[in-house]
């Protein structure tokens, strides 16, 4: 393909998902023939909660993180094998909450249909949209690797947005923190160290309390925070940025609740994004506040 | 890193961004409030046209006067497909929507030649078969797509066509190198 137009970019299959049995070997097997010619190679995720398990489902994006960890190693690893010094990068171009294996029950199960029908239309919780803010925020802290993320999918099928046909279309709750960090994350991401304590969760172990993304555009000095809070409790954190001026204008924030699925249209707009809790200015360090589980989109600008 | 995903799944295309008729619908009958919030949404790039779809797509289906167009049964998603949104619609879509597109090839029950044919429809200049194929249905400009994903989850068993590391890796046309190719180290 790279003959027909040398200006393409190419995306090798990665692993269906990090549970395959050929994950890892897999990737390395691929790389290994097509190192030189492929650009990127595709990585795709989805998470829900299982069993009533809140913080193994808040704990995702560390799961996210582990599976991006992994297919960065097995790729460096062809790379060093060849001496190579270019970077494979990450296509994660399926990601989002789908409730795979509880509601749906498998493409070999469903009648031959015709008229375009009703498919994997998961709907959304508070909860849920938690948990995609906190899925950018993983993909947001690894940009150094993820060249590019596709939400799956755009409209009805697992999508942020549906329609009804000859009807309306609305905004599902995964919608607004897609929505808002797409608003607000502009130039280029940041190293954000944080010290958190961590949750113990059933299936990932224990994972970070806190976990926090930022970016900044070196154009305008926009500077963006990212925070979720997967603890059930109210969290202050400082954000400590020595010897650059900084400051946070305000911000936004995705509530979980315990609601379960917005199954009607009137029930999912019925879900909005609400003001952040109120910043704390100080001398090289703001104080954010979070509330419990949520995820919070800051805004506000910094001296480069 | 903002992108999303439309696949011949369901509802995402037909009633989901297509639907001439809707109150909302375009001249080309594509949604107009679905486009609004696409754009609200933030979106930059999409995927398409799959996913476990691609894998069973012929593209060539899917282009030409629409009139002449057969449906196809996609076992996929077990599902009809009409064949009416193809490439020619979905990359204009995406032209006039500001959206960046990333397309998929079927590499499960096709290869190399027609993931080649389809590169040459959408970002070949005049003279060739399929560059050719292109403007004869309308559309003189290349559309200069820049992405390409190599099939969809071929590694899953559930993928038709599905392949094994080795020759998912060796398919991948001329210019193999040589021992590195045929006995990965592992």
């Amino acid at each position: 393909m790279k003959a027909t137009d040398p200006s393409i970019e190419l995306v090798a299959c990665g692993s269906s998902s990090m549970q395959m049995d050929t994950f890892g070997l897999w990737e390395r097997t691929v790389l290994s023939y097509t190192y030189d010619i492929v650009d990127h190679i595709s990585m795709h995720a989805y998470y829900e909660e299982l069993d009533g398990d809140r913080a193994s489902f808040l704990g995702s994006g560390t799961a996210m993180e582990r599976f991006v960890e992994r297919v960065v190693a097995s790729a460096d690893a062809i790379g060093a094998q060849k001496r190579s010094d270019k970077r494979i990068t990450i296509s994660f171009d399926e990601w989002n909450v789908w409730y795979q294996q509880s509601r749906f029950g498998g493409e070999q199960n469903l009648p031959i249909q015709r008229d375009a029908p009703r498919i994997i239309e998961d709907r959304y919780s508070g909860l849920d949209a938690v948990v995609v803010g906190d899925l950018i925020v993983t993909l947001l802290r690894h940009a150094d690797r993820v060249a590019i993320g596709c939400l799956a999918q755009l409209v009805n099928v697992i999508a942020p947005i549906m329609t009804d046909p000859e009807g309306a279309a609305w905004r599902q709750t995964t919608f607004h923190p897609f929505a808002t960090a797409a608003r607000l994350a502009t130039g280029e991401a940041l190293q954000v160290k944080v010290d958190t304590d961590t949750i113990a969760t059933a299936k990932h172990g224990d994972v970070p309390a806190i976990t926090a993304a930022a970016t900044v555009d070196p154009d305008t000095g926009a500077l963006a925070l990212f925070v979720t809070n997967r603890s059930d409790q109210e969290r202050t954190v400082t954000l400590r940025h020595p010897g650059v001026t900084a400051r946070i204008d305000g911000g936004t924030a995705v509530l979980a609740d315990h609601e379960g699925a917005r199954e009607t249209q009137e029930h999912a707009e019925a879900y909005a994004p609400v003001d952040a809790l109120p910043v704390e200015q100080g001398e090289g360090t703001i104080t954010l506040r979070l509330a419990p589980e949520s995820w919070t989109a800051f805004h506000g600008a910094m001296e480069l | 890193m903002f992108g999303s995903f439309v696949e011949h799944l369901g509802r995402c295309v037909y009633t989901g961004v297509y639907e001439p008729g809707h109150a909302t619908a375009d001249e080309h009958g594509f949604r107009g409030d679905v486009a609004e919030l696409t754009k609200e949404l933030g979106v930059t790039l999409v995927r398409y046209p799959g996913g476990n779809f691609v894998s069973n797509y012929v593209w060539e289906d899917g282009v030409g006067p629409v009139e002449d167009r057969k449906p196809f049964l996609d076992l996929a998603w077990r599902t009809v497909e009409p064949n009416v949104v193809g490439t020619d619609e979905f990359l204009q879509y995406c032209e006039r929507e500001g959206l960046e597109p990333m397309m998929a090839v079927n590499l499960g029950t096709r290869g190399v030649a027609e993931a080649v044919a389809l590169l040459e429809y959408c970002n070949g200049e005049a003279g060739t078969k399929w560059a050719d194929m292109r403007i004869a249905n309308g559309r003189e400009e290349p559309y200069g797509v820049k992405l390409w994903c190599l099939g969809n989850e071929m590694d899953g068993p559930w993928q038709i066509g599905h392949k094994d590391a080795h020759e998912y890796g060796k398919a991948r046309g001329r210019g193999r190198q040589g021992d590195e190719g045929d006995r990965p180290q592992h």
